[in-house]
């Protein structure tokens, strides 16, 4: 009889069938939890999420308690129509998904100094992502690189892996390493290939997912990667320090029907790097990612988040349904504001507000279309020297078809640049209110083949470059009629609900001090 | 005596979670080089090393002992666990040759847009043969065990007389 309950204890324990009965709909996870136990209240919470998504069946919600959890989760259960799995943080925004090491571990650490300011030592591990005292430092692709950075005026901590496993740390303040939090990346596994990203914190592999109030700390490549799934939700999650905070490059099957909502990603302080004058736009480069979507999919909306600090705000290019990237603010980024790279079919671009980014979109190439940007702000402000940067529109390649530019406003330095081998077919623009420095062909090899009517162009002097902070009196300012108003009737301001997670208040960490002035400026007014 | 064939028996039977652990690390040095595009984490089948291995010694010593024959030697019970092992290893094989294959004829796969997907069809045969042959595996090597003993002589010896008290 013993011998019997025990070989039926061993299979139930195998098997691990859900036990939805054990609960309320609820399985909680806490830091101090243990994962034998059933989940079924705080005080029973399993320790691990992805013991929580392992349990939960369809209808069901994996509560999150606050806390760090460093883990890597495998999401394989689905939930189903009108009955999703949720994964939620109990508290929004004080449940870490951290892709950092034991802190431990860097507290350990013997360092050896290798002159002014530089220091090194042994690490188990390579280290991709470094952060010092909770900023990131920059990764130095090569010894020169490191050394030139370290010693430059204003520099801020960098590191660099040499062969061997040695981490190099540079800290300019003089300071020594052991005066410093110091948080590395978990170990990860081997690439097998190059290109694309294969490591991530989250996979989500099954259908019906509904994603909220998280936090993604220093996630190692992707915060979430979307592999085999459809129907996802992912609302008011912060990610910080993601290469690409919601990835889907290759998978098993198409993807479809993707909600990415009122999310805030950024990877500070990478912007500061290059608009303080310490690196140039090249060597900041390597980091052009660090964007919150990389996807193709069919019926994805991308709504209401900030991207700030980051390279690529949106890399976004659908291969069927319907599609949208509406209301968000995208601001100081060091590529792209929106990268189309692919197809682009059936993609509305509207009523985003677009600050600083390298430049606004780069469309290199659309493949297919139709894209339709409408009703976008986008403001670049003054940047010396002016290379390729502070334009609309970025022709860098191939094809690019079907495309309708109507009813923006863009301040920059020219419409935009373009290399030869950009063909245009069907591309349109109209209704645009385009304030440059430079002439409109500057640059545009393609103009004389764009559809081009009812497009106001304003040029004023560079001294003159209205600053983004100063709202759209600014810009009245340019025109010469500070009392009049603005000539885009329901454009400006932007009638879109605040941007970024509900629980978030922008100002409250480093990376989001700017959008301060931005938010209050007048650019954007809740509906 | 007894005591200690009973104790040696308990080892025996514990044996099946280091043999399991030994087993999913073993799959997951195989199946690591073809996980081209979902690389697995250091430690991903330890889990299930866990559970299979706790199925494996609670199955197999109940198999061992269970009923009046004889109970199996401890070397009996060590080699149905290795036994085990090398079946699951071997089945799992199999499935991925048969899902590769499956995959070479566009059977499988081909919505995959993956950079490697005979790799992706060894990583799925290899994860779900874990979840889905581990039990019957089980099971069966068990049930081997236990026809094993049915049909050999002999019943379990009498427990030894008590010793006899005072007055």
């Amino acid at each position: 009889m013993l011998a019997a309950a025990a070989c039926l204890a061993a299979v139930l324990v195998y098997l691990q069938p859900p036990t939805p009965w054990l609960r309320r709909g609820v399985v909680h996870v806490a830091p101090d939890g243990l994962d034998a136990w059933p989940g079924s209240t705080r005080a029973l919470a399993v320790r691990t999420i992805q013991r929580g998504v392992d349990m939960a069946t369809a209808g069901e919600t994996v509560l999150i308690w606050p806390g760090v959890y460093r883990e890597t989760i495998r999401l394989r259960r689905a939930g189903s129509p009108g009955r999703p799995l949720i994964l939620k943080a109990a508290v929004p925004g004080t449940a870490l998904i951290s892709g950092t090491a034991e802190p431990a571990l860097t507290r350990s650490w013997r360092w050896i100094s290798q002159g002014r300011r530089i220091f090194a030592t042994r690490v188990p591990w390579r280290v991709d992502a470094l952060r010092v005292d909770g900023g990131m430092a920059f990764r130095a692709g090569s010894p020169s690189l490191f050394d030139d950075v370290c010693q430059r005026p204003g520099a801020w901590p960098t590191f660099q892996m040499t062969s061997g496993e040695t981490l190099r740390l540079c800290l300019p303040d003089g300071s020594s390493p052991s005066q410093h939090r110091l948080e590395i990346n978990r170990e990860v596994p081997a690439r097998l290939r190059s290109g694309g990203h294969q490591v991530a914190s989250l996979w989500v592999e099954a259908p019906y997912v509904e994603i909220r109030d998280l936090v993604f700390d220093l996630p190692v490549t992707a915060a979430i990667q979307l592999w085999n799934t459809s129907h996802v939700r992912i609302v008011g999650n912060l990610f910080s320090g993601a290469d690409v905070a919601i990835n889907q490059s290759s998978g098993l099957g198409p993807l479809t029907d993707v909600v990415v909502a009122h999310n805030l990603s950024h990877c500070y302080p990478l912007y500061e790097w290059r608009r303080r004058g310490w690196l140039t736009w090249q060597q900041v480069y390597p980091y052009s990612n660090c964007s919150l979507t990389w996807m193709g999919g069919r019926d994805i909306q991308v709504r209401g988040n900030i991207i700030t600090q980051a390279g690529d705000g949106i890399k976004l290019s659908p291969v069927g349904g319907l599609n949208t990237i509406e209301a968000n603010l995208i601001a100081y980024t060091t590529d792209d504001g929106i990268e189309f790279d692919g197809p682009a079919i059936d993609l509305a671009v509207r009523n985003n507000l677009f600050v600083d980014p390298w430049d606004s979109l780069g469309l290199s190439p659309v493949r297919q279309g139709p894209l339709r940007i409408s009703s976008n702000v986008f403001l670049h402000s003054r940047q010396e020297p002016a290379h390729g940067n502070g334009v609309l529109l970025k022709l860098m390649g191939g094809p690019i078809h079907r495309v309708t530019v109507d009813h923006n406003l863009f301040v920059g330095h020219q419409l935009g640049w373009s290399v030869a081998d950009s063909p245009l077919s069907d591309f349109h623009m109209h209704n645009n209110l385009l304030f440059t420095v430079q002439r409109i062909e500057e640059g545009l090899h393609e103009l004389p083949r764009m559809g081009w009517r009812h497009n106001r162009v304003v040029r004023f002097p560079p001294m003159a470059w209205p600053r983004p902070e100063q709202g759209p009196a600014g810009l009245a300012r340019v025109l010469g009629r500070p009392s009049t108003p603005m000539r885009l009737p329901g454009l400006v301001p932007l009638a879109i609900e605040r941007p970024g997670p509900s629980w978030y208040r922008p100002g409250q960490e480093p990376a989001t001090r700017a959008l301060l002035p931005l938010l209050g400026a007048g650019w954007i007014a809740p509906p | 005596m007894i005591r200690s064939a009973r104790f040696a028996r308990l080892l025996a039977g514990a044996a099946g979670i280091p043999v399991a652990l030994v087993t999913s690390l073993v799959v997951f040095r195989l199946v690591r080089r073809f996980s081209v595009d979902m690389p697995i984490e250091p430690g991903e089948f330890s889990g299930w090393g866990v559970r299979w291995g706790l199925l494996l010694a609670i199955l197999l010593t109940s198999a061992a002992t269970w009923g009046e024959r004889r109970p199996a030697s401890p070397r009996q019970l060590l080699f149905s666990q290795g036994l085990a092992a090398l079946l699951l290893l071997a089945l799992l094989v199999l499935a991925a040759c048969l899902t590769t294959t499956a995959v070479h004829l566009g059977l499988l796969g081909q919505g995959w847009t993956l950079s490697s997907r005979s790799g992706m069809a060894v990583r799925l045969a290899a994860e779900i043969g874990l979840q889905w042959l581990g039990l019957p595996v089980a099971v069966g090597v068990g049930l081997r065990l236990l026809a094993l003993r049915l049909r050999s002589p002999g019943r379990r010896p009498p427990p030894p007389p008590a010793a006899a008290g005072p007055g």
